[in-house]
């Protein structure tokens, strides 16, 4: 058995590569996830696509009601965009958790979302931003919301042969408010123990929509949609938080390891969920500065 | 010598030709060779290299350039910080075909003229390490951190140094010489002392 | 930030030997050397807590082109490894007694190919009932890991076995156990907590590596991470039946040690692999073995019990601390098979009339342990500053007051045997000052304080010194750089004695020339060193005094000496350098130094935490850590420094996060993403507080001054949670099962208090 490694220099030469190489071919961009289950003996291909090279992947714009994000942009360059700071700060704080300077810099927003892992801090954010991915593969290209492109864990519906173009994101309205938040029980470069991204837009203290992912308590970040519907066109005070966030308990199906019990995690939905609510229930919302992860404790 | 070994199971198999540091085809796992082109310290490297090859094993192994220190080699300790086009990331989780074209600077490359860069020079001044295992990685990653904020304060400074471990300072005398980096380079700028 | 508590700041600098090196990336550390045709070797390790090898098939990894020699425990005569107590087998032979275990090792011409073969080994095993905890372990009908007649032959010469299943030693000090009963009895109350400390791990973060070649009059050489060239001789020479001149330590600057480098591992495998294939050999433990099969800090279950009158003093105390030695106790170098400083640990600064210490060390199915900075006492001393807390608050009494009304009033004896005033309450007072003891607390907050009495350990040390015809002069020793600056030490220690600049005294280390020395550990080696320089500077000045009187036709007699200085009758002053220029002569002398008791020294250390607790989640913030010192004299303040700093964060972590919790015997934490140690965000810059130095004392210990920093944060949550937490790391989920424990409690004390009234 041998690795081949493809260096594309289109989306179409990678699509033919990925064709070629069936179940065999992996695609590469970052790397920062890949390289961890190659040396720890997770995946074996025989090929690796690496579409870090092909300019049409990369690359940040504003389409007038969307910020469109090339799928092997950096996390870092997303967060050091302008256009994503001004219009999507939830954004940039999300993206400051994730891990260290050293994956932010490396790792890519398509790879994150094409890793499927349920941990990883854009997927579960950019869930309650109504983002969505743009595929391309043999048939040709499609796109898919967040929702349908989480399956299970570590887990999408991209195809053997398909490959992630670009994400889509749709800037939210002026009365959204929006927060990150993120637990950690360990260190503050950990994984999280459960991961909340909450949108409320507001009219007069009503709650016109309401948009609540957890994150790292089930196979994929998953939506809540009894405590949206909860929230959905009620006054926000502690007794609607309170009820939402039992929803989200019981929307949760966390594993239970080092980072705490799956009781203990389900506890925590409950408590973050009312913070995040409360949070965005009492103000604007949507800190979200890098130096939110600092500041957060 | 008393305890000379005759091992019953030794197998003297064919000897393979390898390369002079212990670089060779893993039988069962052969990766394809590939060229990989790219800047190393300034300079153009051009290089053959396995498709699983990690960029840290290729500088250890292939170029000798030991600075950049290995350990956990799943990304989380940043002894093996790299700065690639002047950010730093895990050379463990970097496959070196991936260098193509790219600008890598390790901690043999700071500095010029064998002058240590100001970086260099506050964490040997301030005594920002014990052991030293993890300076080369400290260093680079406070490198990039002041190339794009030439005045961070303490808590951004531990911010972004989340990931470069260290065991044995407790990062007091680590933050204390990015500060004293911080003002070097705000009164000079350039590289000073010599290495 | 550093201070005396007179408000002066210790800014003194003096750079590290080895600090152009170390920022530029050349030191070489052990991995970073290589031979061009070394071989790489790696093992198999058992996946079973407790089994019997049945069958070991190596054909298909021995058919692996590039593959060299596959050998397993059969192909050595029985080969037993240990510091003090020789019990570990180098490959396994008929069993494996913890998951991690070394059963067969594959050499091969690259590490890939070794990787690749140590998996195609195929190992059949009968598994056999395991058990896991020390306690069980000790019961009778617990599985036995080792013959008793095999253990008792084994023993080390302080080495007392006991008689219950699986035990390696038991030790007393201090009071009888009937003197201890009688004065229980005559307690008006007798208060008890069982503390269970974690297993920690030193994470140096430079995993074990080795290379060993043999040369061709068949002397292994050997350039490894460990850090005691002769201690490593004695091990290799007992356990591989060699003599002494058959092994080469060739010292190597250490990518961290906290006492983890002390041990073997792979080095007597590597040398045996080296003479069988004639070729170098590498090898590198992975952090999946380092986690799982390292030598980790002894976990440990500590009871401490207080016998206490009417007015609130203790006037009995029993500590029994029982330690995990996990399945081999040959990580353990101590003559008795203990931990040095458990009984210090467990008496702590305090004068309690009867205090009695007990000690065991037992057999379980997991990984050995080993020595970790303040081995024995990091277990003691949080137990009985955690107990102190919760006795206090059992009483009614503040946990500070508590202590004062107990600390010790005598006085230490100096470094030339003047009498020194002891200074406990001076530190505790000032760390309980510094943390704001007694103020208001904000919700949420809460402080802690511990505070502990160390003593320096003796050993035995060797040294040269060259005076050089050009005036230059040049220290010769065998200690290696673990990253302390010993090095850096040494030469300020020479340079003073022999009135020079640091930069005129060149530092060489070797082993060559020397026969013994004790190594790094123990906090002792700066104390000792500064013997040893003053014993190499004043035997200089002897032979430069012969020799100055016979190149000026004196008597030597009329040459006087003071101070390290040479006085000429004329009264010219001459500096040993430069007598030594003067005659045109070089001239070396050496020295052995073996320390004593006398050598000793105890100061005190307390260390104060303040934290903010969240109630809902249980996750802790440390905000403040304050250490406050009894020093002698500091001889490189930078380094002094850095080792409080650094202590004071692997206790955060001891405290907050580290463990290598078992999942049926299995080390859980195979990986740094899942075996945390605190990043740079996740403490806060110590607060370093120096007592006025009294130079009495002599150099004092540094390097273990915080083994209060746990103890203390733990109390810390405590008092925010308001029940003992007898248990760490306090993980958050551990912290809010005792806030819903606490709550539950205050319920029922509502609720009967309801029901009474």
């Amino acid at each position: 058995m041998s690795l081949d490694y493809i260096r594309a220099g289109t989306t179409e030469d990678a699509i033919a590569a990925l064709i070629r190489g069936g179940d065999d071919a992996k695609v590469v961009a970052g790397g920062t996830a890949l390289v961890l289950m190659l040396q720890e003996g997770f995946i074996a291909p025989r090929y690796l696509v690496d579409i870090g090279r092909i300019a049409a992947l990369g690359g940040i714009r504003d389409v007038g009601d969307a910020v469109i994000i090339g799928a092997t942009t950096t996390l870092w360059q997303v967060m050091t965009s302008p256009l994503v700071g001004r219009r999507l700060p939830v954004l940039v704080g999300a993206l400051g958790r994730v891990a260290t300077v050293r994956i932010r810099s490396v790792a890519t927003l398509g790879g994150n979302l094409a890793h499927g892992d349920p941990r990883l801090d854009p997927a579960a954010v950019l869930l309650a931003l109504d983002a969505s991915v743009r595929l391309a593969g043999p048939d040709g290209e499609r796109w898919l919301g967040l929702e349908e492109l989480f399956v299970d864990e570590l887990t999408t519906a991209i195809g053997p042969a398909e490959l992630v173009v670009e994400i889509r994101i749709p800037y939210p309205d002026p009365s959204s408010r929006l927060t990150y938040r993120k637990l950690v029980g360990q260190t503050m470069d950990d994984y999280g123990v459960v991961n909340v991204a909450a949108r409320l837009d507001v009219d007069d203290g009503r709650c016109r929509d309401a948009r609540l992912v957890l994150g790292a308590v089930a196979a994929t970040p998953i939506r809540v949609p009894a405590a949206e519907a909860v929230l959905r066109g009620a006054g926000i005070g502690p007794a609607v938080i309170a009820q939402a966030a039992e929803l989200a308990r019981e929307a949760a199906d966390p594993v239970g390891d080092l980072r705490g019990s799956a009781g203990y995690k389900c506890d925590m939905v409950v408590v973050e969920v009312r913070r995040a609510l409360t949070e965005l229930a009492s103000g604007p919302g949507g800190p979200a500065t890098p130096a939110g992860r600092w500041s957060d404790s | 010598m008393g305890c000379v070994q005759t091992y019953k199971r030794v197998h003297n198999g064919p000897r393979m030709t390898v390369h002079p540091n212990n670089r060779s085809a893993a039988p069962g796992s052969v990766s394809s060779r590939l060229d990989v082109h790219f800047e190393l310290n300034g300079s153009p490297v051009d290089l053959t290299v396995e498709a699983s090859d990690v960029v840290c094993d290729v500088l250890r192994d292939q170029l000798d350039l030991t600075g950049t220190k290995f350990g956990c080699r799943i990304g989380v300790c940043g002894l093996c910080t790299v700065l690639l086009d002047g950010m730093p990331a895990s050379s463990c989780l970097l496959l070196a075909p991936m260098l193509e074209g790219r600008r890598l600077t390790t901690i043999e490359g700071l500095g010029s003229d064998g002058r240590l860069d100001p970086v260099q020079a506050a964490f040997a001044e301030e005594q920002g390490f014990q052991c030293g295992i993890c300076t080369p990685g400290q260093i680079l990653a406070a490198r990039a951190l002041l190339a794009h904020e030439p005045d961070p304060d303490e808590p951004r400074i531990r911010d972004w140094m989340t990931g470069n471990l260290c065991r044995c300072t407790g990062y007091a005398s680590i933050v204390r010489s990015i500060r004293s980096a911080a003002n070097r380079l705000a009164e000079s700028g350039g590289p000073e002392r010599s290495a | 930030m550093t201070r005396q508590s007179t408000g002066t700041t210790v800014e003194l600098r003096e750079e590290r030997i080895d600090a152009l090196d170390i920022v530029s990336g050349r030191t070489r550390y052990s991995a970073d050397l290589s031979r061009p045709d070394a071989l790489w070797a790696r093992t198999l390790r058992s996946p079973h807590p407790h089994a019997r090898i049945v069958r070991i098939d190596v054909e298909r990894a021995t058919g692996l082109p590039g593959v060299v020699a596959v050998v397993t425990g059969r192909d050595f005569p029985e080969y037993r490894m240990g510091r003090a107590i020789r019990d570990m087998p180098i490959l396994a032979r008929d069993r494996v007694r913890f998951v991690g275990e070394k059963v067969a090792a594959v050499v091969a011409e690259s590490r890939t190919i070794a990787e690749r073969a140590v998996e195609l080994v195929e190992v059949q095993y009968e598994e056999l009932p395991a058990v896991f905890d020390p306690l069980e372990a000790m019961r009778p009908g617990a599985p036995l890991l080792h013959d008793a007649t095999d253990i008792r032959a084994w023993a080390a010469p302080l080495q007392v076995v006991p008689d219950y299943p699986n035990g390696v030693m038991q030790r007393t000090w201090g009071a009888t156990a009937d003197e201890l009963a009688a004065a229980l009895e005559s307690s008006d109350r007798v208060i008890e907590h069982v503390i269970r400390t974690p297993r920690q791990h030193q994470l140096y973060l430079e995993p074990h590596h080795c290379l060993v070649e043999v040369d061709g009059s068949g002397v292994a050489h050997v350039w490894a991470t460990n850090k005691a060239p002769f201690l490593l001789l004695n091990y290799l020479e007992a356990g591989l039946g060699l003599e002494r001149g058959q092994v080469i330590v060739h010292p190597l600057p250490l990518g961290g040690d906290f006492g983890g480098k002390g041990s073997f591992m792979d080095i007597p495998l590597a040398i045996l692999l080296a003479r069988s294939t004639a070729r170098p050999v590498r090898m590198t433990m992975t952090y999946r073995e380092e986690l799982g099969a390292g030598n980790p800090r002894h976990a440990a279950v500590v009871r401490v019990v207080s016998g206490v009158d009417r007015e609130g003093r203790i006037g009995a105390r029993l500590v029994h601390a029982i330690f995990d030695s996990g399945a081999y106790a040959a990580f353990k170098p101590s003559p008795d098979a203990a931990l040095p400083e458990i009984q210090g640990g467990a008496r702590g600064p305090y004068d309690i009339p009867v205090t009695r210490v007990l000690a065991d060390v037992v057999y379980t199915n997991t990984v050995p342990g080993g020595h970790m900075r303040n081995p024995g006492e990091a277990q003691t001393a949080a137990a009985v500053e955690i107990h102190m807390d919760a006795l206090a608050r059992e009483l009614h009494l503040d946990p500070v007051a508590l202590r004062r009304r107990h600390l010790t009033t005598q006085a230490r004896l100096g470094e030339d045997g003047a009498a020194s005033e002891a200074r406990a309450f001076d530190v505790l007072d000032a760390a309980a000052t510094a943390i704001g003891w007694g103020q208001p607390r904000p919700p949420g907050v809460g402080r802690g304080v511990a505070v502990v009495a160390l003593h320096t350990s003796p050993g035995v040390y060797s040294g040269a010194l060259t005076l050089h015809a050009d005036g230059h002069a040049v220290v010769r020793t065998p200690l290696i750089e673990n990253g302390a600056g010993i090095l850096t030490t040494l030469r300020a220690l020479a340079a003073k004695r022999l009135h020079v600049a640091p930069e005129r005294v060149e530092i060489e280390q070797t082993t060559d020339g020397f026969t013994t020395d004790r190594g790094l550990g123990g906090s002792r080696v700066s104390r000792l060193e500064s013997i040893v320089v003053r014993r190499l500077v004043t035997k200089a000045a002897l032979r430069l005094r012969e020799e100055l009187a016979a190149a000026a036709i004196l008597s030597p007699e009329e040459v006087g000496i003071e101070d390290g200085v040479l006085i000429l009758p004329t009264g010219e002053r001459l500096t040993l350098p430069e007598a030594a220029q003067r005659l045109e002569a070089t001239i070396e002398v050496s020295d052995v130094y073996e320390a004593t008791a006398a050598d000793s020294v105890t100061v005190s250390v307390a260390q104060a935490a303040e934290v903010e607790v969240d109630r809902e989640t249980g996750r802790v913030i440390l905000r403040r850590l304050v250490s406050v010192h009894d020093v002698g004299r500091i001889i490189n303040p930078i380094a002094f420094r850095g080792q409080i700093e650094g202590a004071l964060v692997q206790g955060a972590g001891y405290a907050l996060l580290e463990d290598l919790p078992l999942e049926d015997g299995r080390v859980a934490t195979l990986n740094l993403h899942d075996y945390r140690i605190p990043t740079s965000v996740d403490i806060p810059t110590p607060e370093i507080i120096l007592l006025p130095l009294d130079p009495n004392l002599g150099v004092t210990p540094v390097g273990e001054s915080t083994p209060g920093a746990a103890p203390a944060i733990v109390n810390a949550v405590a008092e925010v949670v308001s029940i003992p937490l007898l248990e760490f790391p306090l993980r958050p989920e551990r912290v809010r099962a005792a806030f819903l424990r606490a709550g539950e409690a205050a319920g029922r004390s509502a609720g009967e208090a309801d029901a009474s009234g």
